[in-house]
């Protein structure tokens, strides 16, 4: 069986694509590390809940997977569940090792930037 | 396993009739220890590592008595160094020169000579990889005690021209050691013309068994240089240790099958490269990392712009290559070879290692051409490019 690294690493059906994507109005957030390693969240709220997530990563096999696997698990949750990003599991699930925890953080800080732009917009 | 293997410059696979030999060494009457000559098991054992030796010597035109063995490459390279160093060099003060594109087995010694007092002068590259002739004239003045560059770069393919590099030490009556792990069997190598001292070979990147290799010593400018270990009188005292005469066995019948194969391995790795660069024409930003004309064919650096080469090998599951040297690719360290170069991290990131050998067929490199673009368009497509 294909780990889910492997699978959430492959995926892409949450990608954000411009030629796709462009006419929904989605809140941004970005997050990047000087190796040059992005993660670009892409959220589209009704109320508080998360109704569409898309996003866009480079990096390595563990910030693709993590990012992808992230991304879909928060959809229809409110912002406050989405950000209780130990919450989800992805280290155990994904099987992170330990100098790639890192990559949890620029997540985090994707997140965070993106709920600031929501804030500056209310 | 099922993968294809192109990482030929990490190490390959052993030939069919290496094996057949190396079996037929370790299954007869040749576990003698070669050093015990006063009985016939010792002596066939002796006899067995002479006639290697002789077949290791004919690849270089060296004489057999200039070839001593070691344990590879990278303690060939220590031994050059330091063994040079105890025996000519260490009553004297100077300058001692190398690039930053060797292999760290030659760098580290080099540190090694700088603490003991040798100031090392450090030479890099022209932005194509190659060593720049006229810097390497200049470097070079009356205190230069020793000069150790490589033939062919185990990262990027790029191929020194030893001949000319020679040709100035020899002028400037210098030392010169060759670290020739990757070109040996690979391309012609004549030490007596390459105006060559000392000269490391490598036998499992020629499709020899690994733990084997040998140090040329060129019996007329150097003769001999001290042991770097202690215990026993073997190879003239040079390198102590019982000769592993299967090894030794499976490294010379890799010689051999070299020299007969070395102008269809290289016609064939060749086609091999134009094929993977034909195949892979739709990535438009692909770059190539060295010059065509100054690289030998069976090592490819290839950057892709803007993407992480550990996220295009990890998708890339049933192809076996590299991100850099096999020797630094479980570090996060970018490639030390690649920034002399002038390479910025990013452009390191996305740089991989593909390399091709004699059992790589045409039908493996389309597999891997394809399967290289396709992970190449999954990135681009989750990166938002």
């Amino acid at each position: 069986m294909e780990s889910l690294l492997r699978q959430y690493f492959s995926d892409n059906k949450c990608a954000y694509i411009t030629a796709n994507h462009a006419d929904i109005s989605f809140h941004i957030g970005v997050a990047t590390q000087a190796n040059g390693n992005f993660v670009k969240l892409y959220l589209k709220l009704e109320e508080d809940r998360i109704v569409d997530a898309k996003y866009n990563v480079s990096g390595c096999p563990f910030m693709i997977a993590i990012t992808a696997f992230y991304v879909e698990k928060i959809k229809n949750k409110t912002l406050l569940e989405a950000a209780e990003i130990q919450d989800f599991n992805i280290e155990e699930t994904l099987k992170l090792p330990i100098n790639k925890k890192d990559r949890l953080f620029l997540l985090e800080d994707a997140l965070k930037n993106c709920i600031k732009q929501i804030n500056r917009g209310k | 396993m099922n993968s294809i293997y192109l990482d030929y410059a990490s190490s390959t696979p052993l030939a069919n009739e290496v094996v057949d030999e190396m079996v037929s060494a370790i299954s007869n009457n040749d576990f003698g220890n070669p050093s015990s000559t006063d009985h016939e098991y010792g002596k066939h054992a002796y006899d067995l590592i002479e006639d290697c030796r002789r077949d290791v010597a004919n690849l270089i035109h060296a004489d057999q008595r200039e070839i001593i063995w070691t344990s590879g490459a990278t303690e060939a390279n220590n031994l050059a160094i330091l063994g040079s160093y105890e025996f000519n060099l260490k009553n004297k003060s100077g300058n001692i020169i190398t690039s930053m594109t060797e292999h760290k087995s030659v760098i580290e010694p080099f540190k090694t000579l700088e603490k003991k007092g040798l100031r090392v002068l450090l030479l890099s590259p022209k932005k194509n990889g190659e060593i720049d002739l006229n810097k390497l004239e200049k470097t070079i003045n009356e205190d230069t005690l020793m000069v150790s560059l490589m033939h062919i770069n185990n990262e990027t393919g790029v191929l020194n021209d030893i001949e000319s590099i020679g040709e100035i030490c020899r002028k400037k009556n210098v030392i010169f050691h060759v670290d020739a792990a990757q070109s040996i069997g690979k391309v012609s190598i004549d030490v007596k013309n390459f105006k060559v001292d000392m000269m490391s070979l490598a036998s499992h990147k020629i499709y020899g068994p690994k733990g084997i290799g040998a140090l040329y010593i060129n019996g007329e400018t150097l003769g001999r240089i001290a042991p770097i270990l202690q215990g026993g009188g073997q190879e003239r005292g040079i390198r102590p240790g019982t000769l592993p005469t299967h090894q030794i066995v499976g490294m010379a019948a890799a010689f051999r099958l070299a020299k007969k194969h070395m102008n269809n391995d290289l016609n064939h790795i060749t086609k091999c490269r134009a094929l993977f660069l034909k195949s892979i024409a739709s990535i438009e930003d692909a770059v190539i990392n060295t010059d065509e004309v100054s690289t030998f064919p069976g090592i490819m650096s290839l950057r892709l712009p803007d993407l992480d080469a550990e996220s295009i090998i990890f998708g890339m599951k049933t192809i076996a290559l590299s991100k850099g040297s096999a020797c630094t690719s479980d570090s996060d360290e970018p490639s030390h070879v690649l920034k002399s170069m002038g390479l910025n991290q990013e452009e390191i990131r996305g740089t991989l290692r593909i390399s091709f050998g004699r059992y790589t067929t045409m039908n493996e490199v389309s597999i891997a051409a394809e399967a290289l673009t396709k992970i190449v368009t999954h990135l681009k497509l989750i990166k938002g490019q």
